[in-house]
């Protein structure tokens, strides 16, 4: 485990905003979810070394987090989700300072500055005055400066805000890959759960101070293995009236398009409902077993307006 | 050969291994990057003005050193006879601390207040409105790392008054001096001298400078507080004088006359009233203090997280 957390709890002054948190993350890409003020934030600063614990422990690499601070945050990089840019620089003068920053020699930071701003597709731009950047490319830009220092663990905050559809696409492509490198481990902190249902493996979902959720998002998402989804040409509610009646549990019904659910029992198979509605004359589009997505485990486990109003 | 996975590594990425012990510790690359980035975003007219007054300092420090030291042979070529004609002998033949004095003291208390209005109100306020201060923090950089750092620049800036001149006199004094032992043992303490009050310039105005840069998110307010608050405590010094009546450490609380008076001593190397000296003293000390430790109020690292 590349990080483990026990017992975790972080206070400002009297408000406890972390509470008893458990967290071992594996080498792999995490999506981090949670409505504001769950304590996502609080947890990132607490791994960064910003934030004493009140209690517990954890460790990151061989480093003890809450004392071994400054090491910690050599081998991390961090995206923030706001502009973070240093004026008068340009792209490669900023990201070889972030480098050095984070314990790089000079030659070797300039070196890996120039590689990391190609591959974020900022090569041709690096010796431009940060000034005159579009979003996206700030955005882009934000990326290399995490990435220059090749970390053990990064931390993307909405790493796709204010990109258009094509750079969204190469920026969620790019993290992907970011993902795949052997040893390391990125969380990705985004509201837009398709990016993390695309870009993450592990999901960890927090909510009023508390860790809700976690584990591997295919785990998460896997239905029940008796449920079905089904979608039928026409006449839907004929359909569900002809398998109610032979014993079938028919459990949601869409309000506009001719889906349905169906939980089969033991002893019912899945070729019965082919057999029986093809008998009334009515055609099966689609049967497929029904699997969850992140964002329905996210509202199973996040209370929207709950009883904190978050 | 280790395995690779990721399409990454065929785009150039490469893993690395090596150590993190940068050579360079933060707070330098701090400072020197801060200097070199406010001279870059400096506009045209601004930096070609710090070009033009140093280029003319400069050029008035080093022509007075050479004339003052090689007057006699100057006097025997005809061309230039009348420019030393009228000089007077016997002020060229004064103490060296007196020139480093008149070139290094007086100048540098101007000019180093004006480059803080310029220059340093744009310090930490800067890196505030453009929110760098998350790129600091997120990186092995502590609070004090990128404190000690803004202090560097503010120290790199007044050294260009004080430091750079005195240093000049100093080589071109071993050069051209015809009595190069005689001007040893006159001049072997003003590197201390120098440095010293370099030191007391740079933490004091540094530290009120910092400050108000590290309050605001824009410079302008920055440098206009600076100002204000010159002023400020010469009218309330003023006042208390008043309700008071003199006394030395009511008079230190101008810490711009604080200033001074610390100079003159450390340059004239001598102490006409010690109760004066220490008052005065400890009232600069006193506003480093504060200063420093609101500064480091004002800087939380907590906030790179939003």
């Amino acid at each position: 485990m590349l990080l483990t957390i026990r017992n975790l709890s972080v206070s400002y002054g009297a408000n406890r905003v972390l509470d008893q948190i458990n967290l071992e993350l594996p080498n792999c890409a995490v999506g981090l979810l949670g409505p504001n003020g769950a304590g996502k934030s609080t947890l990132i600063k607490a791994i960064l070394g910003l934030l004493r614990p009140d209690s517990g422990e954890g460790r990151f690499l061989d480093f003890q987090i809450g004392s071994d601070d400054k090491r910690i945050r050599q081998y991390v990089g961090y995206m923030p989700e706001s502009d973070c840019l240093i004026p008068g620089f340009n792209a490669i003068q900023y990201v070889s300072y972030c480098a050095q920053l984070n314990g790089m020699e000079y030659r070797e930071a300039f070196k890996r500055a120039h590689k990391v701003l190609y591959l974020v597709g900022l090569g041709e731009a690096r010796y431009r005055k940060l000034d005159t950047y579009s979003t996206g490319m700030k955005q882009r830009l934000k990326l290399a400066q995490a990435i220059v220092h090749d970390p053990y663990l990064l931390f993307l905050d909405e790493p796709t805000n204010g990109l258009d559809p094509d750079g969204r696409e190469e920026m969620l492509d790019l993290i992907r890959q970011i993902a795949e490198i052997e040893d390391r481990c990125i969380i990705l902190s985004s509201h837009l759960m398709r990016d993390v249902e695309r870009c993450t493996e592990y999901l960890v979902i927090m909510d009023q101070q508390q860790i809700k959720c976690q584990g591997y998002i295919r785990e998460l998402c896997a239905g029940q293995r008796n449920r079905y989804r089904l979608r039928v040409h026409q006449r839907p509610g004929e359909a569900i009236e002809v398998l109610t009646r032979n014993q079938f549990q028919v459990e949601y019904q869409h309000p506009r398009e001719p889906v349905f659910e169906v939980l089969l029992t033991e002893d019912q198979n899945p070729r019965e409902l082919f057999a029986l509605l093809i008998s009334v004359g009515i055609q099966i589009r689609q049967l497929i077993p029904r699997h969850f997505t992140v964002e329905e485990v996210y509202r199973k486990h996040v209370s929207i307006g709950g009883e904190n109003g978050t | 050969m280790e395995p690779k996975s990721s399409e990454i590594y065929s785009q150039g990425y490469e893993k690395w291994l090596g150590e993190r012990n940068r050579a360079l510790p933060a707070w330098y690359l701090i400072g020197t990057s801060a200097v070199r980035n406010l001279v870059g975003s400096s506009g045209c007219l601004a930096r070609s003005l710090f070009i033009i007054f140093f280029v003319v300092y400069y050029f008035l420090v080093i022509a007075s050193t050479v004339i003052r030291l090689q007057w006699k042979t100057i006097a025997q070529w005809d061309f230039l006879r009348d420019l030393v004609s009228g000089l007077d002998p016997n002020r060229l033949g004064l103490e060296e601390v007196f020139y480093h004095k008149t070139w290094v003291l007086y100048p540098s208390l101007i000019f180093c207040s004006m480059v803080m209005i310029f220059y340093g109100s744009q310090l930490i306020a800067k890196d505030r409105s453009a929110n760098a201060l998350q790129v600091y923090f997120s990186k092995a950089v502590s609070r004090i790392d990128y404190v000690v750092g803004k202090y560097l620049a503010v120290g790199i800036l007044t050294s260009l008054t004080t430091l750079v001149p005195s240093a000049m006199m100093l080589v071109l004094g071993l050069i051209l001096s015809p009595e190069r032992v005689g001007f040893l043992s006159q001049s072997w303490f003003i590197p201390l001298v120098t440095i010293s009050f370099w030191l007391v310039l740079s933490l004091v105005l540094g530290s009120v400078i910092l400050f108000f840069s590290a309050s605001f998110d824009k410079s302008y307010l920055a440098a206009v507080s600076f100002i204000g608050f010159l002023f400020f405590a010469l009218i309330l010094t003023g006042f208390l004088i008043l309700i008071f009546g003199h006394s030395h450490f009511v008079e230190g609380l101008n810490w711009g006359g604080g200033l001074v008076h610390v100079g003159n001593i450390l340059f004239d190397r001598k102490v006409s009233s010690w109760n004066e000296t220490l008052w005065k003293s400890f009232d600069l000390l006193l506003i480093v203090l504060v200063f420093g430790a609101l500064i480091f109020k004002k800087i939380k690292p907590v906030e790179v997280v939003k």
